[in-house]
């Protein structure tokens, strides 16, 4: 038996050691806010937060985050009331698919906190930071705007 | 009431974003069902040739494997419509028909298990032996099919031999691939007698009309859903093999079957855009204008598509350069070379984005040569009429792009001399192109339903149209507001369901413009029923108010897109101009692109917020496709090489630069009755071509084998030190 | 992915022993090559002995040296501040390479561990030497355009992709390892990644078992002026097509030292020697630069459509060494 802890819930779950954390997530736990893009580490839509950090569910074996917390784009909102990055995704139109959405948000809330100082975050370095997060659909400038909303 | 056009055209937030920033936009993978299956797939190991023998003891054994389809036990299914319009598949013959090959990774066999883990290592262990046929994958070195009835005009042979100035060049793209994000997936699940498919498609009936015939069964009987489907950019057309087989291994298995394509797979077994190669020649007088132009164009089809009687699609690389100038003499060939590959499809602005690449970058050498400005150069060949049909544009806005364009961009300032600015070390260099897209629409459908609860009225709208990212759910609830004067959260709308009225196929930028105008004409017919049922003409009274007083329950009308004016008389198309800047060096290789302006005609815009996102897209797509995007075959064996996003590079934030988009508020009011056309392809259209020239201007190099990658400047470098 | 049996392991021994008792067993930190690759069947281990969790997760600074510990993740590495001024080429290597989320997983041992990226190798099918020993190779004569064009044989042209090791390999790094044997060993990086030869498949001089624990830094003057150039096919997010690290010792303008390594090009990580020995003692200007890049490509092969790399690596490591010498010190 496999303990998981995904958006403060735990999850004592039977897994196969091959499954993905993404899979399980998906597969097992019905959240399934995470995507599979490639399932090879290169388009960033699995990104969710474990500690607190982002990384790709899909490189990450479910059986070897037991002791970590994860965090998915459905445990990002409090209840009703959208995350500032939600919010600042819709205002400032942040994506079309949507499929992309979900990882580009989850990156964008852990890069922020990744930063030392978010004033001096310049665009090109929003732009280098959040290149492991691809939008086929070119959504690009519109999430560069929305990250930049909620920059303080 | 008055019908003030409020929202139409205004800025907004779109409807469905609240789903997608949660999580809770379900696409097709998303589907769960109980007792849910699992399929994977083992791909052809080689290219082309047979299969002589399949061992499946290994995969057999594997602990939850339910299903194991090979050609030797897949079981009958019906002839695929294709070619007449209701439906698309890839191939011919359904998938798993017989023994041959006919490219690298077509399916010999589908694994079910318990798992996706036990399904993919199952289909590991299929043993497949194979009898190896020579393949050709290379367009260059294959023999082609002329196509008949090319267009022509003019005499363009001898035009080009008395023109004062000829030019003879030739453009070639790759094999290039849309690769949405959202991988193929499809869940398949059977009801008693009736299938129910969860896909993601960009054509439900499409996928309705295929699946019924493959299984005999009348298309009431099949149901597709496709609520939110993760991008497509033309690759979700066709009703593609996993999805047959998804719904075979359901009905053999009598549970639900989840079938989703891995990366490798979406670059190995659906369509790519084709390669092409293209001889531009023209002929000009002296100031520029032209007098003939010749377009030949080589591209490549799949040996197993029918070609051409069967299925006569080729990349239609003509379809632009025939209408877009002013020329007296007109001919286009084309050469279609079937290789050993997956049988090419359609990419964003078939057509449009590779024959402008060609003609675009001609016209820019033309300008060099001449010592013309290129964008006087436009000017000069500019028409007010389809140069090919003659047929007047009902609205044709495209000057007033270029000046709009050149205004935003500068473009007044630019030294024309290659090298002529720098910044540190690299050259900067300034290019434009021309954009053209077809206003396009078809026959559509929508059905608004008015009810009130305790708040009022609101507004019910259904129909089979997909959003594909496209912005159609807040298009269509921003027309139903704005028709029945509505706040936009009263409004409800319901896509991608083939139970719903029907649309036709999210393709060639049509849905907003066949959709949008089909659901204004059905507000205006609820509204007449309503309007009756006023005390005085000059009442201002609430809808849920008049639905009370008519003693009505819910009233509801389906409209339809009305046919154009008068049939035959005008011409629709969209035009744009780009204008790009570079920053290149050329010794690393590098290019970067540093702005983009785009100015667009597309008609009436229905919603600022999601056209300008479209267009940026579309832009986004080009420099995809001028830096970066090439799908490789292996030469000896037709293996893609480095099919994932690590090989098949696509743009990432980094690459991005600051797009300035814009559009003229011109209306075409001849095309609809909102005047809308699409925008969904036009923004790609002419950026490969305004990146190329503006990295010739910046660096005297001129590329025209897209894409424009480091080897090919440095190519270009050691070419100049060994002159 | 076949299946396999998971051991979570606390004890550096025991994870070596575990590994070192069982032919199929392989080492699981980062996951971010290993996992992709077995799902692949590229590699088929029976067991993973998961070692992300051994106290392996520390970098220990004192003025002789750094000690890195296995299992520090490469987003840690990068963003150590005293690192970075001591070291910059390895930041600068690792921020030029992997997105955040691959750094925030992937570990430094890892890193330096990874796989090529030839798509032959990782399609898991078509012939390869590295994967299936004696197989053949595709891509020689096949679509080789990005692969290597120093260090290759007749059996293998695959690039070995990793740009912290091609940073390491200018810093006189040394690896520590703990076998399953209960030894361990000391490893001069250099000589750590072994030449395609006759053996593309063993990568490096690492026995069956043998965990690598720590990598150490030595305190070095010149790596203080150091430097990490790379050009690849996107603006980020990419694969070297080619890169170089380079460190200069100045005086008075003029070259008393430098240490150059290019990446993206060679079959391991490629110090060139000759083109350090070519630039001591020159003015540090463009000339010495262009002369010592010659030298560093002298001995390179071009394939069918990877001869632009001789180019491009020249340029890139003239680019590394101007950008260097122009930085205010």
């Amino acid at each position: 038996m496999v303990l998981l802890s995904v958006n403060g819930a735990r999850h004592e779950l039977d897994l196969d050691p091959r499954t993905s954390l993404l899979d399980a997530l998906r597969e097992r736990l019905g959240l399934t806010g995470t995507k599979k893009g490639c399932d090879h580490g290169q388009c960033g839509a699995c990104t969710v937060h474990v500690d607190g950090r982002r990384v790709l569910s899909c490189l990450a074996l479910a059986v070897a985050q037991q002791g970590h917390e994860v965090t998915t784009i459905e445990g990002l909102a409090a209840g009703e009331r959208l995350h500032p990055m939600q919010r600042a995704f819709v205002e400032c139109d942040a994506l079309q698919c949507g499929f992309c959405t979900p990882g580009q948000i989850m990156s964008a809330v852990a890069m922020l906190v990744e930063v030392d100082d978010r004033r001096r975050l310049t665009d090109a370095g929003i732009r280098e930071r959040m290149s492991g997060n691809l939008c086929r659909c070119g959504a690009y400038p519109n999430i560069l705007a929305a990250i930049r909303r909620v920059r303080p | 009431m008055a019908t003030a056009s409020r929202r139409i055209g205004g800025p907004g937030e779109r409807v469905d974003a609240g789903l997608k920033v949660t999580g809770q936009a379900r696409y097709a993978a998303d589907v769960a069902l109980p007792d849910l299956a699992h399929a994977a797939y083992l791909g052809s190991a080689i290219a082309s040739g047979r299969v002589l023998a399949i061992d499946t003891t290994r995969a057999e054994q594997v602990g939850g494997v339910l299903l194991i389809l090979t050609h030797h036990n897949r079981g009958p299914l019906g002839d695929l419509p294709n070619g007449d319009g209701t439906a698309l598949a890839p191939d011919p013959r359904p998938p798993l028909a017989d023994a041959r090959v006919h490219y690298h990774g077509q399916f010999v066999a589908m694994v079910v298990a318990e798992s996706p883990e036990q399904a993919a290592h199952a289909a590991a262990l299929i043993g497949v032996t194979y009898e190896p046929a020579p393949c050709l994958v290379d367009i260059d070195d294959a023999e082609a099919i002329r196509l008949e009835d090319n267009p022509r005009r003019g005499d363009c042979a001898a035009a080009l031999r008395a023109a004062p100035v000829a030019l003879d060049v030739l453009y070639s793209t790759p094999v290039q691939h849309p690769c949405p994000l959202e991988p193929h997936a499809t869940v398949a699940h059977w009801v008693g007698h009736d299938l129910v498919v969860h896909d993601s498609t960009q054509w439900v009936l499409g996928d309705r009309a295929l699946l019924a015939r493959a299984f005999g069964l009348a298309d009431d009987r099949v149901r597709i859903c496709a609520p939110f489907v993760g991008g497509s950019f033309g690759s979700k057309v066709c009703t593609a093999a996993h999805t047959l087989l998804a719904a075979v291994a359901a009905r053999r298995l009598g549970r639900p079957v989840k079938s989703v394509l891995r990366r490798e797979q979406v670059l190995a077994t659906i369509g790519p855009r084709a390669a092409t190669r293209q001889r531009i020649q023209l002929g000009a007088e002296r100031d520029g204008r032209l007098v003939a132009l010749r377009h030949h164009t080589r591209s490549h089809c799949a040996v197993n598509s029918g070609f051409p009687d069967r299925d006569p699609f080729h990349e239609p690389t003509s379809g632009v350069t025939r209408m877009l100038y002013a020329c007296p003499n007109y001919e286009a060939v084309h050469d279609v070379v079937p290789l050993h590959l997956m049988k090419p499809g359609w990419m964003r602005a078939p057509g449009e984005a590779t024959g402008l690449w060609a003609l675009e970058g001609a016209m820019d050498e033309l300008a060099c040569r001449l010592g013309v400005d290129p964008l006087e150069l436009r000017l000069r060949n500019h028409t007010a009429h389809n140069a090919h049909t003659g047929k007047p544009y009902a609205g044709e806005h495209l000057r007033e792009c270029y000046e709009r364009g050149a205004e935003r961009f500068g473009w007044a300032r630019r030294d024309p001399r290659p090298r002529s600015m720098r910044e540190g070390d690299a050259f900067v260099g300034w290019g434009l192109a021309t954009a053209t897209h077809p206003g396009n629409s078809d026959d559509a459908s929508v059905r608004v339903r008015l009810d009130r609860d305790s708040r009022g009225a609101y507004a019910s709208v259904a129909t089979a149209g997909v959003d594909l990212g496209t912005g159609l759910y807040t298009a269509l609830a921003v027309v139903v507001a704005d028709a029945l004067e509505l706040p936009l959260e009263r409004v409800h709308v319901e896509l991608g369901d083939s139970r719903l009225p029907p649309a036709p196929v999210t393709g060639g930028s049509n849905l907003t413009a066949s959709l949008a105008p089909a659901a204004r004409a059905a507000c205006l017919q609820l509204r007449r029923r309503l309007l009756g049922f006023r005390r005085d003409p000059d009442e201002l009274a609430a809808w849920g108010e008049l639905l009370a007083r008519a003693g009505l329950g819910p009233i509801e009308a389906v409209g339809a897109a009305e046919p154009r004016g008068v049939p035959g008389q005008y011409a629709y198309q969209s035009f744009g101009a780009q204008f790009v800047e570079v920053r290149v060096v050329p010794e690393l290789g590098q290019v970067r692109v540093t702005r983009v302006v785009g100015v667009f005609d597309v008609g009436q815009v229905v919603n600022a917020t999601a056209t300008r996102n479209q267009l940026i897209g579309g832009i986004l797509f080009g420099l995809g496709q001028a830096l970066l995007e090439r799908l490789v075959h292996d030469p000896a064996r037709g293996v893609p090489v480095g099919a994932d996003l690590a090989g098949y590079v696509i743009p990432a934030h980094a690459d991005v630069p600051d797009i300035d988009v814009s559009w003229l508020d011109t209306p075409d009011p001849a095309f609809n009755a909102l005047g809308c056309r699409g925008a969904g392809e036009i923004g790609i259209t002419g950026v490969a071509a305004a990146i190329a020239s503006a990295v010739h201007h910046a660096t005297g190099i001129r590329v025209r084998d897209l894409p424009i990658t480091p080897e090919r400047l440095l190519a270009e470098l050691a070419g100049e030190r060994e002159d | 992915m076949r299946p396999f049996a998971y051991v979570d392991e606390r004890d550096v021994a025991g994870a070596a022993a575990a590994v070192h008792a069982a032919p199929g067993a392989m080492f699981l930190a980062g996951g971010t090559t290993l996992v992709d690759l077995m799902r692949q069947g590229v590699l088929a281990p029976d067991l993973l002995v998961d070692v992300h969790r051994l106290p392996l997760g520390d970098i220990e600074l004192d003025d002789r040296r750094a000690r890195i510990g296995a299992c520090v993740r490469n987003a840690q590495l990068a963003e150590h501040p005293e690192l970075r001024a001591r070291w910059p080429v390895v930041g600068e290597a690792l921020l030029s390479g992997m997105s955040p989320q691959l750094r925030n997983m992937s570990t430094v041992a890892g890193n330096i561990l990874q796989r090529t990226r030839c798509s032959y190798y990782r399609d898991g099918h078509s012939p390869c030497n590295k994967r299936v020993p004696g197989s053949g190779c595709a891509a020689i004569g096949g679509h080789d355009r990005d692969h290597a064009i120093l260090g290759a044989g007749p059996r293998c042209i695959a690039v070995f992709p990793s740009d912290l090791a091609t940073a390491l390999a200018i810093l006189d790094a040394i690896v520590y390892t703990r076998r399953g044997d209960g030894g361990a060993r000391r490893l001069p990086f250099d000589g750590f990644h072994l030449a395609p030869g006759d053996t593309p498949e063993r990568e490096t001089i690492l026995d069956h078992g043998e965990l690598v624990t720590h990598l150490e830094l030595p305190t070095l003057a010149i790596a203080r002026c150091s430097h990490y150039f790379k050009v690849g096919d996107r603006s980020s997010y990419s694969f070297a097509l080619a890169s170089a690290a380079v460190a200069l010792d100045l005086e008075r303008g003029i070259v008393r030292d430098a240490r150059i390594a290019l990446g993206g090009v060679a079959t391991r990580p490629w110090r060139c020697p000759d083109a350090e020995q070519a630039l001591r003692g020159k003015p540090a200007e463009l000339s010495s630069f262009r002369a010592a890049a010659d030298v560093a490509l002298a001995g390179a092969v071009a394939g069918r459509h990877n001869g632009f790399k001789i180019d491009l690596a020249r340029h890139v490591l003239v680019r590394a060494l101007t950008e260097l010498a122009a930085r205010p010190r």
